[in-house]
């Protein structure tokens, strides 16, 4: 694959603001990098740094051994961004709109007429070409904006919370539009608060907390560093779930966690002995008394960690 | 460069599809147009309302009501002065006009002068106000002229009387004057005797008497040198004894009788003499006292020829002048110089008096175009550029390789072709509707058009870059427009502004084009006689638009 885009000891502060603390990233040409993290933790800040926007106080950024701030204009065609708005012009239609952002991105019209045959299927524009962007409904508009950011080709796509505001259906098929688009060698940069979906799409995950990198890893990697346990839910009657747990304390059986909700138990057991210890649990539960309704066996998911992680 | 033309277009798609800007755009000056052209295509006042309160009787209101009426106003009379100024305060009437007795009123050739005519006036309404006075205090000085006319013609039947009574003494005059130069002649004359009298007695006295007394010493002299002489021959003689002795004797009698008798003689003759010098000298001395007394009175007929003289030369400047006042026109008197108002643009009628062929539209295009531009091209630009700001979008085209300059100049292009539509609208109305000619210096005023449109558009966009929001790019848009204005001849002239800031003032784009356009438009002049205004639009441009980048990079800088 080969690196791509480089991140040295970045830091960024607006005023006494230090919004970005000293920022390391590697990613590799073809990747999907995910950048998670709350509200305010300097996601937008930093994609905003990555492309050249804003300059930081400290470190590098270097696009294949080249520092972007001293090639800003050759830097501005490499990279494609998407913001959380979208950004073209309500008033045109999707065609102009295209149109205008060839022009202005200096791509050449026979370019332009190649590339927006296939951008157009496979964004599934075709059809909208002559609306009015203002009239199209919410998922258009983020397809339309996506292909807004990447009508010159971009070799790094980034797209800062491309799936906020639309709901899982039109998230599924944003994702897999993306996916396809890294499948034509285009790496993308997602930051994004939805979790779940970035897990399943992103090699890799930076997850930001004040400004700084608490975790970079492959999505798996993460969560068997931060949640080594697998998840038993329990449902059973007549739903004695204190009971339940004090049985298991007395057979000492070692529980990460556990958690008692309206819907039943949730029980965190470690991952390595999962198995045998299942079943140990479930015989206890069925000597307790208690005739088990629903169970459900499950590995944790990114966003379950994510609170672990940001208070880490 | 192709950038530019790619941008320019979004420009223009945007606002067509706006359709209360598409509409605002090709109506506004459609609508600006047409209100204003028939609003302003007369050439005089109408509606003006005058409030007329008589605090003293007079047949003055009758004829001014008359004359107001004459000229198509409206008229009210007052039954108190405190309602007449209460009707101009609250707008009612535009002028307040109070006839009151003139306090000490001059009494000349038995034409009472007894009213004042007072004009109270509503100062706050700058304009209005020298239009009316100008136009009320004409009717009044019309009836002042009248009045004038009258006492003057009166003057002149009395200077006639002047005249002929003037003659008759310049008569009298001369005839005193000749009679005293022949007085003078004669009075001349006897001084002239009298000083050859005197001229004569002083020889006679000084040189012919005084010889012959000269003589008489003479003769006494020799007498008595001989009568040494006689003595020494008579002793002589004596002393020869005899006959000689007696000869001698009888001799010396003889000779004693004719020595004394001579010597007698020639004393008396002496005497004579002298008491004849004494006379005559007495009697020179009584012809000197004469001739003073003659030069005396010579010097008195002089001096009363001299006052003659100058009697005469008064009674003859009188004379010509009443002459002159006889032959003179009242009007002439009423308006000794003559004053005549005249345009400085020989293709329009008088400005005192617009002829009918010209209106107000026609002075007034010049400034109407101008605030229009400015108006459209301030607010239009800095709209553009702070929508386009507040727009998502806006990120994206900073982040594309398209430069800053590209965007400026596009913005800027697209404002312009705006304003220059809508301008072109201006034209076409008042060309076509209201027949006003611009076809002669098309070309001039285009280029001039271009000129002032691309300033006001640069004034715009330079809000634009500076401020955030559309309401606070408004204000500041508005606040400039209005500065712009009243430091113009707009509402008051700039004439009337301190020195200092009347100097700055000239340097105002939105003066300098007025004054260019108006040069142009109104007298039609070529664009050499524009030359220092168009230079101070181009450096005004080329400091604007250095603003302009300026005021966008510091935006990028605080969009970061």
């Amino acid at each position: 694959m080969g690196l791509i885009l480089q991140v040295s000891n970045l830091s960024k502060s607006f005023g006494k603001k230090e919004v970005l603390k000293n920022i390391n990233l590697d990613i590799q040409k073809g990747e999907i990098f995910g950048i998670v993290g709350g509200s305010g933790v300097g996601k937008t800040v930093l994609l905003k740094t990555l492309i050249g926007f804003i300059k930081p106080n400290k470190g590098i950024i270097l696009y294949e051994n080249i520092d972007i701030q001293k090639r800003l204009n050759y830097i501005r065609r490499i990279f494609g961004f998407s913001t959380q708005e979208h950004c073209f012009y309500p008033e045109l239609s999707v065609k102009e709109n295209i149109n205008y952002f060839g022009k202005i991105y200096r791509v050449k019209n026979n370019d332009l007429k190649r590339n927006s045959e296939i951008f157009f299927r496979l964004l599934e524009l075709d059809e909208y070409k002559n609306i009015i962007a203002k009239n199209l409904s919410g998922g258009t508009q983020r397809r339309l904006d996506i292909y807004c950011s990447m009508v010159h080709s971009p070799k790094i796509l980034l797209l800062d919370e491309p799936l906020s505001g639309l709901d899982p259906i039109l998230r599924k098929k944003i994702i897999n539009i993306l996916k396809e688009i890294n499948k034509l060698g285009i790496t993308i940069i997602i930051s994004s608060h939805y979790l779940e979906e970035l897990e399943d799409f992103c090699s890799r995950i930076a997850v930001l907390n004040k400004g700084m990198v608490v975790t970079c890893d492959a999505p798996k990697n993460i969560i068997d560093r931060y949640a080594p346990y697998t998840i038993i839910s329990i449902i059973s009657e007549p739903g004695n779930y204190s009971n339940i747990l004090k049985v298991l304390n007395l057979n000492n059986i070692n529980l990460i966690n556990f958690e008692i909700t309206s819907n039943g138990l949730i029980l965190h057991i470690p991952r390595e002995i999962d198995k045998l210890l299942f079943y140990r649990i479930l015989n206890l539960i069925s000597q307790s008394g208690e005739t088990i309704k629903g169970i459900n066996y499950n590995l944790p998911r990114l966003n379950e960690i994510f609170e672990k992680l940001v208070e880490h | 460069m192709f950038e530019i033309f790619t941008i320019i277009k979004k420009d223009f798609l945007r606002i067509i599809r706006s359709k209360g800007s598409s509409l605002i755009i090709i109506f506004g000056p459609l609508i600006i147009m047409l209100l204003g052209g028939l609003a302003f295509t007369s050439s005089g006042l109408y509606g003006i309302n005058v409030g007329l309160y008589e605090g003293e009787e007079s047949t003055l209101n009758d004829v001014i009501e008359a004359k107001v009426i004459e000229k198509k106003f409206d008229f009210t009379l007052e039954n108190s002065l405190e309602n007449c100024k209460s009707n101009v305060k609250n707008g009612i009437t535009n002028i307040c006009v109070e006839i009151v007795k003139r306090e000490g009123a001059p009494e000349l050739l038995e034409q009472k002068f007894g009213n004042k005519v007072i004009f109270y006036l509503d100062y706050s309404n700058v304009r209005l106000v020298w239009a009316i006075t100008g136009i009320i205090r004409s009717v009044v000085t019309e009836e002042s002229n009248r009045i004038s006319r009258g006492i003057i013609n009166k003057g002149v039947k009395n200077a006639d009387v002047y005249v002929n009574y003037l003659e008759q003494n310049k008569e009298k005059l001369s005839n005193i004057k000749r009679q005293e130069e022949d007085l003078k002649s004669k009075i001349t004359t006897t001084i002239s005797s009298i000083e050859q009298i005197e001229t004569d007695i002083n020889k006679i006295v000084n040189s012919d008497l005084a010889n012959i007394n000269n003589e008489i010493t003479n003769v006494k002299e020799n007498l008595d040198s001989f009568n040494t002489s006689a003595r020494q021959v008579i002793t002589s003689l004596k002393a020869m004894g005899g006959g000689p002795q007696q000869q001698a004797i009888i001799l010396e009698q003889h000779f004693n009788n004719f020595y004394s008798s001579s010597t007698n003689s020639l004393t008396l003759s002496q005497n004579e003499i002298s008491n004849v010098q004494i006379l005559l000298n007495s009697k020179d001395a009584g012809l000197a006292t004469i001739k003073n007394d003659l030069n005396f009175v010579l010097g008195l007929i002089n001096s009363n020829i001299v006052n003659i003289d100058q009697i005469q030369s008064v009674l003859d400047d009188a004379d010509k002048n009443l002459q002159d006042f006889r032959n003179f026109n009242p009007d002439i008197l009423l308006q000794p110089i003559p004053v005549e108002y005249k345009p400085v643009s020989e293709d329009v009628g008088e400005a005192g008096s617009i002829s009918s062929s010209v209106t107000y539209l026609d002075y007034l295009l010049p400034s109407l175009l101008i605030l229009v531009i400015m108006f459209v091209g301030v607010l239009l630009s800095s709209t553009l550029i702070v929508k386009e700001k507040n727009l998502p979008v806006y990120f994206r085209n900073l982040i594309s390789p398209t430069n800053d300059v590209t965007f400026a100049v596009s913005i800027f292009i697209s404002s312009l072709l705006l304003v220059l539509f809508q301008t072109s609208i201006l034209l076409l109305i008042a060309s076509l509707v209201f027949k006003i000619s611009i076809i002669e210096r098309f070309f001039e005023i285009i280029v001039l058009l271009t000129l002032i449109s691309s300033i006001f558009v640069l004034f715009g966009m330079l809000i634009g870059y500076i401020f955030k929001s559309e309401e606070t790019s408004t204000i500041a848009g508005v606040s400039m427009i209005i500065l712009f204005l009243l430091f113009s001849s707009v509402i008051l002239p700039i004439e009337t502004l301190p020195v200092f800031i009347g100097k700055v003032t000239q340097f105002s784009p939105f003066v300098v084009s007025e004054l260019a356009l108006r040069k142009i438009m109104i007298f039609n002049l070529s664009f050499t006689s524009v030359f220092g205004e168009l230079l101070l639009l181009f450096i005004s441009i080329i400091i604007l638009f250095s603003l302009v980048i300026a005021g966008q990079v510091i935006g990028r800088i605080r969009h970061d």
